[in-house]
């Protein structure tokens, strides 16, 4: 090999890894930037509500007008991340938990609506679109399931916020991550808040300068974890293979650990559950292998929240971590008690199969499908639950 | 009674013979399912692109539920011509 294919071998990679040093400080950055709008939300809440958070949520005191709200803002904005961010900056700036359950067992309903969409790209091939639909779905499935199961347990028991809180005291001590009584979170988010109460914001009414702050905050969460998303994902292909190449073979259990990995390096269940749609689709993984790994999505996909919690300080941090923790708990429990007793774990299966062979005969179901349980059906419980004064 | 004794062994023998075949081919097809797996997981960033075309995806999809419902609306049109031919 000559001297020059040498240099220029070099520059390339040497080019290649500064490329790659200048991504990953992206992503830090926006990270930084995530948690700078959960706080910005919760300092919006507290200034635009005071004291009268719960009165200005007694809409959603019902937990059906809860689950719904969080699934239509879900199918709406498509990233149950950014619902999940939203809702901890919410209940750290006084949302009361007991409210908030509901909304994020409906962001886990609301974010499959992506992958039912990418389902629809299979329809010109009849088999392919019954599998790649049956293994959309089948997170529909699986999510409704969870929370037919387990929000009325949870609203007779409260296991999930209590355990949550259980959880949260243990970790934050004293009210803000510490490591040995130091706050790292506050100095590095503080400078952010106070550029937009004191500067951006400066001069305006108290409760305009809060709901200016939770709409910042919302927008910057909404590009921020889109911007995340995109350059994770091309960050992290190579890391994805991997850990699809070691699942092959392994049983549902590794297939489920590698969901939960692959949704932790993208940052998305969207995008991991997608992903199973085209591999479920050309037939070479069956619905059975995916199963598990769609559900591993669901669960890699609170360590978004938890890491949106992390910038609460204060008092409420310990309510933000709750709501984070209930999340994880959630979808841990759902996986535990559903897929643990074969009966429920074979009902999504079932549905799946048998909605994709009538879809595949039938294509309007696809459209009614994804129409209704995402917007009609939430719509009509809700006023179902006003007129029966719930 | 000897041939009888011998048949069952001879029977027995290519039980376990098509037992062992059997099972090995088992394993042949999971070697090659497994194959085809991991030639499919090094497609992943195609798989990746999908996601982000997903409404060009919903484009493709009304066109085609648009085609199929021009055809049945056709068809029950010409179903009912048959029945009432008179009008």
């Amino acid at each position: 090999m000559s001297v020059t294919t040498d240099v220029s071998i070099e520059s390339e990679t040497s080019h290649f890894s500064k490329k790659l040093v200048g991504q990953w400080i992206v992503v830090l950055g926006l990270i930084y930037l995530l948690l700078v709008a959960v706080s910005t939300i919760s300092g919006g809440f507290k200034s635009a509500t005071g004291d009268n958070a719960r009165q200005l949520f007694e809409f959603a005191r019902n937990p059906v007008t809860g689950l719904v709200i969080g699934t239509i803002a879900t199918a709406l904005i498509q990233s149950s991340s950014t619902v999940t961010s939203i809702i901890v900056g919410l209940v750290a700036g006084g949302l009361p938990v007991g409210l908030a359950i509901p909304m994020v067992m409906g962001a886990n309903i609301g974010t499959t609506i992506t992958n039912t969409i990418v389902s629809l790209g299979h329809v010109r091939e009849r088999e392919e679109f019954k599998r790649a639909y049956a293994a959309a779905t089948i997170h529909d499935f699986f999510n409704l399931l969870c929370v037919v199961l387990l929000l009325p347990l949870e609203l007779m028991t409260g296991f999930l916020s209590r355990s949550g809180y259980a959880l949260a005291s243990m970790m934050s001590g004293s009210g803000s991550l510490s490591i040995k009584e130091f706050n790292v979170v506050k100095p590095i988010i503080q400078p952010a808040l106070y550029f937009f109460q004191d500067i951006v914001l400066a001069g305006m009414p108290k409760v305009a300068t809060g709901v200016f702050m939770i709409l910042i905050g919302v927008i910057m969460i909404f590009v921020v974890i889109t911007l995340l998303g995109k350059l994770l994902k091309s960050l992290m292909v190579g890391k994805a293979k991997e850990i699809l190449h070691k699942s092959v073979g392994r049983g549902p259990f590794s297939g489920l650990l590698s969901g939960i990995l692959l949704t932790v390096l993208v940052q998305s269940s969207s995008t991991t559950t997608s992903l199973i749609v085209p591999l479920a689709g050309n037939g070479v993984f069956s619905l059975r292998q995916v199963y598990p790994f769609t559900l591993g999505a669901n669960i890699g996909t609170c360590i978004t929240a938890l890491l949106a919690a992390t910038a609460i300080t204060g008092g409420n941090a310990v309510l933000a971590l709750q709501i984070a923790f209930v999340h994880l708990l959630y979808n841990m429990t759902g996986v535990i008690i559903i897929y643990g007793i074969p009966f429920l774990r074979n009902l999504p299966l079932y549905a799946a199969e048998h909605l994709a062979e009538s879809t595949v005969k039938n294509k309007l179901y696809a459209l009614a499908y994804i129409f209704g349980v995402f917007f009609l059906i939430p719509g009509v419980l809700i006023a179902l639950s006003n007129w029966l004064g719930l | 009674m000897l041939d009888s004794i011998k048949k069952k062994e001879e029977l027995e023998s290519k039980i376990v013979d098509l037992e062992r075949s059997l099972k090995t081919l088992k394993q042949q097809l999971m070697d090659e399912v497994e194959e085809e797996q991991h030639r499919d997981i090094d497609h992943l960033e195609e798989y990746l692109d999908e996601v982000d075309h997903r409404y060009g995806n919903m484009k493709d999809f009304w066109h085609i539920v648009r085609q199929e419902l021009r055809e049945r609306f056709a068809k029950k049109k010409i179903a009912e011509g048959k029945q009432n031919p008179e009008a």
